[in-house]
């Protein structure tokens, strides 16, 4: 199974748990953090932590590029070369995840992933128009 | 056959919790709700998305087809069981995804059922339908006699 961690401002990332859970059942190899209260060291610190537990290698779910906790997490790109971070986490991005992290290789997934998320944000209008 | 009870029909459990896994080629909801072109269209963007086909059923209306291998059949009223019954189709098991009715006897796990619900699925038992209570395929299915007298 590939790994993944939810990096996220405020309680965003567990939010995101709780509402899968709720969705998808069990959920194993994935976890959240925040940068709740972390300067950008020690979130820096805290986010090579849980990549070091996921074994190197997984993907990242970030809230936006260009906030601190995207940037602490582009940062360890270019260490762990079995590492994604994929910016702009949704539902439809987790979802997406769990359902293809056995069957797709990473990059594959992360593709898949992108796709999906960008694929899910649209204007829906009634029926009929 | 199985049907599947949820009484938010077609939504993000059905479809990523349950879909996901058994991957049905064809979405079967039967509902006294499905005259709401609105509720049935965003159904219909529901089950596309997940690449697979609906068929929607008014209960008490629409004649029902003979269940077929990949399908998933749903519904959001234990009554919907007694009239595919009744309409020959052979309901063998009824599982219970989710029940929130804000006025129900809460159960163990997601469920909260109303007196007239426990009502209609104890009517089921006794016609030899097993009731069920499975929030998600990876969980074990719980028998809804047994949960009755846990809680």
């Amino acid at each position: 199974m590939i790994p993944a961690l939810i990096v996220c401002h405020g309680q965003l990332g567990q939010a995101f748990q709780e509402a899968l859970a709720g969705i998808y059942g069990e959920l194993d190899g994935i976890e959240s953090l925040s940068n709740d209260g972390l300067s950008a060291a020690a979130l820096e610190e805290a986010v090579i932590e849980r990549i070091e537990a996921m074994g190197g290698r997984g993907v990242i779910f970030t809230d936006y590029f260009g906030g601190s906790c995207a940037t602490a997490c582009l940062g360890q790109l270019s260490k762990w070369p079995g590492l994604y971070l994929v910016s702009g986490v949704n539902l439809p991005t987790l979802l997406y995840y769990l359902a293809h992290r056995l069957e797709l290789e990473p990059e594959a997934l992360v593709r898949g992933i992108v796709h999906r998320g960008q694929n899910s944000v649209r204007e829906l209008l009634p029926p009929g128009l | 056959m199985d049907l599947h009870l949820d009484d938010r029909l077609l939504h993000g459990r059905i479809l990523h919790g349950w879909g996901t896994r058994l991957t049905p080629s064809r979405y079967v909801l039967v509902s006294e709700r499905l005259v709401d072109e609105a509720a049935r269209e965003s159904y219909r963007m529901g089950a596309e998305s997940a690449g697979a086909e609906l068929l929607c059923l008014r209960s008490g209306e629409d004649a029902p087809p003979e269940p077929r291998s990949g399908e998933f059949w749903l519904t959001d009223a234990p009554e919907t069981a007694l009239w595919l019954r009744q309409c020959g189709v052979a309901v063998e098991r009824l599982l219970l995804i989710g029940l929130r009715d804000a006025e129900g006897r809460e159960l163990p796990g997601d469920y909260r059922v109303s007196a007239s619900h426990l009502s209609g699925l104890k009517r089921l038992e006794e016609l030899g339908v097993a009731v069920l209570l499975q929030p998600f395929p990876t969980e074990a299915p719980r028998v809804l006699a047994d949960v009755l007298n846990i809680d």
